[in-house]
């Protein structure tokens, strides 16, 4: 793991600071059907 | 019941490249009542699926700007070349048929393939970390860097174990720190919860797990707080940092917001990571789904809390984003999912490949469900993608997968180096010739 200088104080400040400005958008939806898999059991 | 059926596969959710991504179920069907003694556990044999999801364009006017197609490419079965340990059976009821229950041992055993399965009395004397018990529920799947291996997080032990992703054996069990496990080991959750005091709170084990980018370091989750921690750090969540190579661990701590427990974690790279944080609400559980948020985390200044307890430990709880990246909730609401249609266990996080979005680079964030094998009440085996850029998510950086040739490919590879190697020769000659 890299490590940083800077306290929890700051970094925890700074994170905040980046997820108010994530725009994450919906892309695509799916559902896998079905009711059986493929490992041949039975 | 049959061995094959398909369900809770988003317990966990793995990138492998392109469009392929392996998903994990959870140790199988046991919300048919049958037996209490074990639970309604079954000798599901623990496995991996290999998936495609592919996004194509949708058409215009519709609603979200790709199509999914989730196919079902192959299926894994998870094993150990040595024998392990299973319940006898002795003592813990009948089956649905009256018969005794029997072994724990899946039937398919042969003398140099002992699988895992989730029947919760495969163990035998020792503490819930010894390897070589039988039961395993797995709750997070991640891939090696070099495409050959898999590594399994699971909530029995807490193990986390590496597996062949082409034959599903065993290669190694990482030993975890022993302040994760518990002493005294039932069949039954209640059992362990009450006759213990230090370890996992047992079905709250090792629920996520993720790998850096560089494929350098484990990151497993924990679901809930530890029992030594719960009594005064209730929403203390441990994290435990594993050196792929070593073996060495860390021990950090998750404070948790309004969620009952974290149900996965991806690194984003070698330092931050997304954890899901979630409650129990939602289809599945018969309510409106609340709390399924995403939140980010730093353990660039963590400080190890292996050797604290408690509110001490929570004390140096590690850096965490005052809102989440992502409410799943209230983005899949606001494109028309109502909230009692949003899965209570959402499970599987994984980031996919980069796609175009108005002519944008954007990269893509996939989410998983754990159905419980109950399609009926708790829908199906749900995924959602989402995308981002760069700047929602800074030093984003994707895992870095290396080309693992297929025998085809290292023919043509050997063909190439054998018509390279000639024109070198060719052109030595000419070189001398002229020279």
């Amino acid at each position: 793991m890299r490590r940083l200088v800077t306290t929890g104080l700051c970094a925890a400040a700074a994170l905040a600071a980046t997820s108010a400005s994530a725009k994450v958008t919906f892309l695509a939806q799916g559902t896998l059907g079905g009711t059986a898999d493929a490992s041949g059991l039975s | 019941m049959r061995a094959d059926i398909l369900g809770g596969i988003g317990s966990g959710l793995a990138y492998a490249g392109g469009n392929t991504f392996l998903a994990i179920p959870d140790r199988g069907p046991n919300a048919t009542p049958y037996n209490s003694a074990v639970d309604d556990t079954v000798s599901y044999v623990s496995r991996f699926h290999t998936l495609t999801l592919d996004l194509t364009p949708s058409a215009g006017g519709t609603t979200l700007p790709f199509m999914l197609t989730p196919t079902l490419k192959s299926t894994t079965l998870l094993y150990s070349p040595t024998a392990l340990v299973y319940g006898s059976g002795a003592g813990l009821g009948n089956r649905l048929d009256g018969s005794p229950l029997g072994s724990g041992a899946p039937v398919i055993n042969d003398a140099s393939h002992f699988y895992f399965s989730g029947r919760s009395d495969n163990y035998g004397a020792g503490t819930s970390g010894n390897a070589a018990f039988g039961r395993l529920d797995p709750e997070a799947i991640r891939l090696s860097n070099d495409g050959r291996t898999v590594f399994v997080s699971d909530e029995y032990g807490p193990y986390v174990r590496q597996f062949d992703r082409a034959t599903g054996k065993l290669v190694r069990t990482y030993e975890l720190p022993a302040n994760l496990d518990i002493a005294n080991l039932s069949p039954r959750v209640a059992d362990e919860i009450a006759n213990n005091t230090s370890g996992r709170t047992t079905n709250k084990g090792m629920e996520g797990l993720a790998i850096t980018p560089d494929g350098k370091t484990l990151v497993g989750f924990m679901q809930a707080a530890l029992l030594q921690d719960a009594p005064t750090a209730s929403k203390l969540v441990r994290i435990v940092t594993i050196d792929i190579a070593t073996g060495a661990t860390h021990e950090y701590g998750y404070q948790l917001t309004t969620g009952s427990g974290v149900s996965e974690v991806v690194a984003i790279n070698d330092h931050e990571f997304l954890v899901d944080e979630r409650d129990g609400k939602g289809l599945g559980d018969g309510t409106d789904a609340k709390v399924k948020q995403i939140f980010k985390i730093d353990l660039a200044n963590a400080e190890d809390i292996t050797t604290l307890t408690g509110a001490d430990a929570a004390k140096k709880a590690v850096a965490k984003s005052a809102t989440p990246f992502l409410d799943l909730v209230s983005a899949l609401v606001a494109a028309g999912v109502p909230k009692s249609q949003i899965p209570s266990k959402i499970e599987g996080l994984a980031f996919g490949k980069d796609v175009m979005v108005n002519g944008v680079r954007t990269h893509t964030l996939w989410i998983a469900n754990d159905n419980d094998f109950l399609p009926g009440t708790a829908g199906g085996s749900n995924f959602y993608v989402f995308g981002f850029t760069d700047g929602d998510l800074p030093g984003f950086l994707a895992q870095q997968f290396g080309a693992v040739p297929e025998p085809a490919t290292w023919a043509m590879m050997v063909m190439g180096f054998g018509l390279v190697g000639g024109a070198m020769r060719r052109r030595r000659k000419s070189a001398v010739r002229f020279a």
